[in-house]
């Protein structure tokens, strides 16, 4: 990928990104994926990618390490899959202990480099553009809600960025992504009590929410990893309200360190939400093969948009 | 390194890359070998530890750029394993 000498003047970060990227054969899937997505979206996905480069600044990690690590460690996962078939990454609580509980993997690896990734992978930006065109205009300043497994926090600061006198919530099992969460949104000028809260939590027990307390929740990237989905979306249905949005994004064939369920089809994870009275009104099926001619990863990004009925 | 070494590097990019005739130039870069992409690039790095017995970091991974750089790299790696 190149920049033109205007571009490259005012997006600074990024060009010294691509120059990184560039010439490296190990990011040379990186490079077709910020090809793609700035010809599907112009200058605005330069700026976002801009963004999310002077983020990692601030939050004081190095982007071009991390995103290199995260990268190394999903190709690793990727090709175990190919070999193999399954995910085969242990159970839950062997998950938990060696990863959501490893401060220095979450802290430099996992969480830095799925924050980058969202920048620069078309299978997570790809669903980040869906939450921004099917899940965003739906929520008003005055809703309460929550983000179950917040990660790196990249969607409670999307929520923010567009609607900053919400007031979100958000859990997560790891200490390390509620620590990673809350630099970020204070970095990017969110307070703490009035504009975000965080604390830790299971989705795989019985939550502290009241029942039909919730008017929005999100779910990224939490449904594969976790031991009971069943219970999961169970205890999702009791805290979310009536006429609640639920934006539940997974993928298909894509494993990395810590998934668990790998779904049969888009079909069966509709049917899964469905079955716990949400009705889906849009949905995302995200084949990175159609994009990308000639490419080894069968990896399908899946994300929906659903209602809780009454 | 040695002819067999570099024969024996030669051997797995014939067989990764498909190209049975491939010529191993040590300015040789992915951009001249389309199959070279990502992926392949790690199957190369975990087929090279395999064969050499040695173990490359996340770094050394990334920062190959061409085959001269990772013949270098086979080396300064034999080498300390026979120092050791």
């Amino acid at each position: 990928m190149q920049l033109d000498t205007v571009q490259a003047n005012s997006h600074p970060r990024l060009s010294e990104f691509i120059d990184h990227v560039n010439g490296r054969p190990l990011l040379r899937g990186s490079a077709m994926n910020m090809e793609l997505l700035h010809r599907k979206y112009g200058d605005s996905y330069l700026a976002f990618a801009e963004e999310m480069l002077t983020t990692a600044d601030s939050l004081g990690f190095d982007s071009k390490g991390a995103y290199e690590r995260y990268i190394m460690e999903y190709i690793r996962d990727l090709i175990r899959f190919q070999k193999n078939g399954v995910y085969s990454n242990g159970t839950f609580e062997e998950i938990r202990a060696r990863i959501y509980d490893n401060d220095a993997l979450m802290g430099e690896t996992y969480l830095p480099g799925l924050l980058i990734a969202y920048g620069f992978t078309s299978l997570l930006h790809e669903k980040y553009k869906f939450f921004e065109q099917a899940f965003l205009p739906h929520i008003r300043s005055d809703m309460t809600g929550v983000e179950v497994g917040c990660g790196d926090g990249f969607f409670l600061w999307m929520l923010l960025r567009t609607l900053p006198n919400l007031r979100v919530h958000g859990i997560d099992i790891s200490p390390s992504a509620i620590e990673f969460t809350r630099k970020l949104l204070t970095t990017r000028g969110f307070e703490e009590g009035k504009n975000f809260t965080l604390n830790l939590g299971n989705i795989g027990e019985r939550t502290s929410f009241a029942d039909g307390s919730q008017q929005w929740c999100i779910l990224t990237e939490v449904i594969e990893h976790v031991g009971d989905r069943f219970f999961t979306m169970g205890e999702i249905a009791r805290f979310m309200a009536p006429g609640g949005l639920l934006f539940l994004a997974t993928v298909k064939d894509s494993n990395h360190m810590d998934h668990i369920w790998n779904p049969e089809s888009p079909d069966e994870v509709a049917e899964l939400i469905e079955s716990y009275g949400f009705t889906v009104e849009d949905q995302l099926i995200y084949v990175v093969k159609e994009e990308f001619k000639g490419l080894k990863d069968d990896a399908i990004g899946l994300a929906f948009v659903a209602r809780k009925g009454d | 390194m040695t002819s067999q070494d570099t024969e024996r590097l030669t051997n797995i990019f014939c067989t990764l890359f498909n190209k049975p005739d491939l010529k191993l130039r040590d300015d040789l870069t992915a951009r001249d070998i389309p199959t070279w992409d990502s992926l392949n690039h790690v199957n190369l790095m975990m087929y090279v530890e395999e064969e050499f017995g040695v173990r490359f970091t996340t770094g050394e991974v990334s920062s190959m750029q061409n085959v001269g750089d990772l013949k270098r790299l086979i080396d300064a790696k034999t080498t300390a394993t026979q120092a050791a």
